[in-house]
């Protein structure tokens, strides 16, 4: 399963939920399939999807699921200390591991090789952490989301991606549509 | 005005904080020797760092309605964060790295909440993507309080290289740019607060060591 097949079996578990999406091929994976006002898509900034889901998390009492990726998280790798030591009941951070930088031509990641997404996550102190294949994503996430607990899901999938359009929708009416669930 | 700075190290702390819980230890490395501080409200001991210019700060801060702030440590805003860990009308969460801080605030943003971010003009060389790719395209108001190192009253000379290049990234992002180098220039804080707000943009508030030292 690539990533693509892991959100298909996603799509009716986060499809009511308020969703931050990783950049590039994730989001636009997931705009083509199930366009919802209560996504938010990364347009340009690599890393952030997990912070942008931490911070809207603590703001409000929603449920929150962020759709990072192996190569993002790499990136912006501090992130995990900062939800490891700020948990919040509501969010979910479900790391979509393809061992690649899918976007750019699925190059290899550290998280393909040596690095362990899922450790390095408890040793920043996230306190629920799990590794699962892609066929039992869905499942923890539903799991992940009924619960009171923040958890943190490092979904093992093959590289690859399916080609989808660009997102053309305007960033504030992304941010706007999304602003209007959160309140809803 | 010149200056001589009371500590010569760096300081920096961990973030042990836990939501729902108002205690931050963090280390301070001052002169020789490590002292390990507790925030007074929550440990009833310490020694107390913040001036009253630090307290105005926070409270301009609060009276505009901010109410979650991340931050990465300066020494010139060690006093602000320490208040900023003592309001319990703040939620302060600190960040390892400042473009994260913003991914954070823009998150708290679309929350419902109204963020800020407290940082070193240093920093500027680390966000200028996520300022222009997020904050920016997104249209989302950020005070940036930013402590202005490498100015004139500077002890750590590789400071000033950042210096010179602050004013010319907030200049090239187009970032309205404000800069305090007197306590009575403070008075613009509420204003520039609600600027932000109004404009739903990044604005950079640039503390010089001239506004600290004069302001201790
Ligand atoms: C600062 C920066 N560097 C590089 C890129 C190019 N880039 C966009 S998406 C991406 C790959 C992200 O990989 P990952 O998070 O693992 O997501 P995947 O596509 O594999 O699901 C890269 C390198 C960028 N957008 N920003
Ligand atoms: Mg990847």
């Amino acid at each position: 399963m690539i990533r693509n097949d892991v959100l298909q079996t996603l799509k009716p578990i986060i499809s009511e939920h308020l969703v931050v999406c990783n950049i590039g091929a994730p989001s636009q994976e997931l705009h083509a399939m199930d366009d919802q006002p209560s996504n938010f898509y990364m347009l340009g900034t690599m890393g952030l999807a997990s912070s942008i889901g931490l911070g809207l998390a603590a703001a409000q009492d929603k449920p929150v699921v962020a759709i990072d990726g192996d190569g993002s998280v790499l990136t912006n790798l501090g992130t995990l200390a900062t939800i490891g030591n700020n948990p919040q009941g509501n969010f979910t951070l479900l790391i979509i591991d393809n061992g690649s930088y899918g976007s750019t031509g699925d190059q290899p990641t550290y998280a393909g090789m040596k690095t362990d997404l899922a450790a390095v996550a408890r040793a920043c102190g996230a306190e629920n952490v799990q590794t699962v294949s892609a066929e039992d994503t869905a499942e923890a996430v539903k799991t992940a989301i009924a619960s009171d607990e923040m958890t943190i899901i490092v979904s093992k999938c093959e590289s690859g991606n399916v080609k989808v359009p660009v997102i053309r929708t305007n960033p504030i009416v992304i941010r706007e549509r999304f602003m209007e669930e959160v309140r809803r | 005005m010149r200056i001589a700075w009371a500590f010569s190290l760096d300081n920096w702390r961990h973030p042990l904080r836990h939501s729902g819980c108002t205690g931050v230890r963090f280390c301070v490395q001052s002169g020789e020797r490590w002292r390990v501080r507790a925030v007074r409200a929550k440990r009833g001991m310490g020694e107390e760092m913040a001036t009253d210019m630090d307290h105005q700060i926070v409270k301009d801060l609060t009276a505009a309605g901010i109410d979650y702030i991340t931050s990465v440590p300066c020494k010139q805003l060690a006093g602000v964060i320490e208040v900023l860990d003592e309001t319990p009308a703040i939620m302060h969460m600190p960040s390892n790295k400042e473009d994260e801080g913003m991914g954070l605030c823009a998150g708290a943003f679309m929350g419902g909440m109204k963020p800020a971010i407290v940082m070193q003009n240093t920093a500027l060389g680390v966000v200028v993507n996520t300022l222009a790719t997020l904050i920016q395209f997104y249209q989302i108001p950020l005070p940036m309080l930013i402590s202005y190192r490498g100015e004139v009253g500077e002890p750590v000379a590789c400071q000033v290289e950042m210096a010179l290049h602050t004013k010319a990234i907030l200049n090239q992002l187009h970032i309205p740019t404000y800069h305090f180098h007197k306590p009575e220039d403070v008075a613009e804080l509420p204003g520039i607060l609600k600027y932000a707000q109004m404009a739903s943009k990044p604005v950079a508030i640039l503390c010089d060591a001239s506004f600290w030292r004069a302001s201790a």
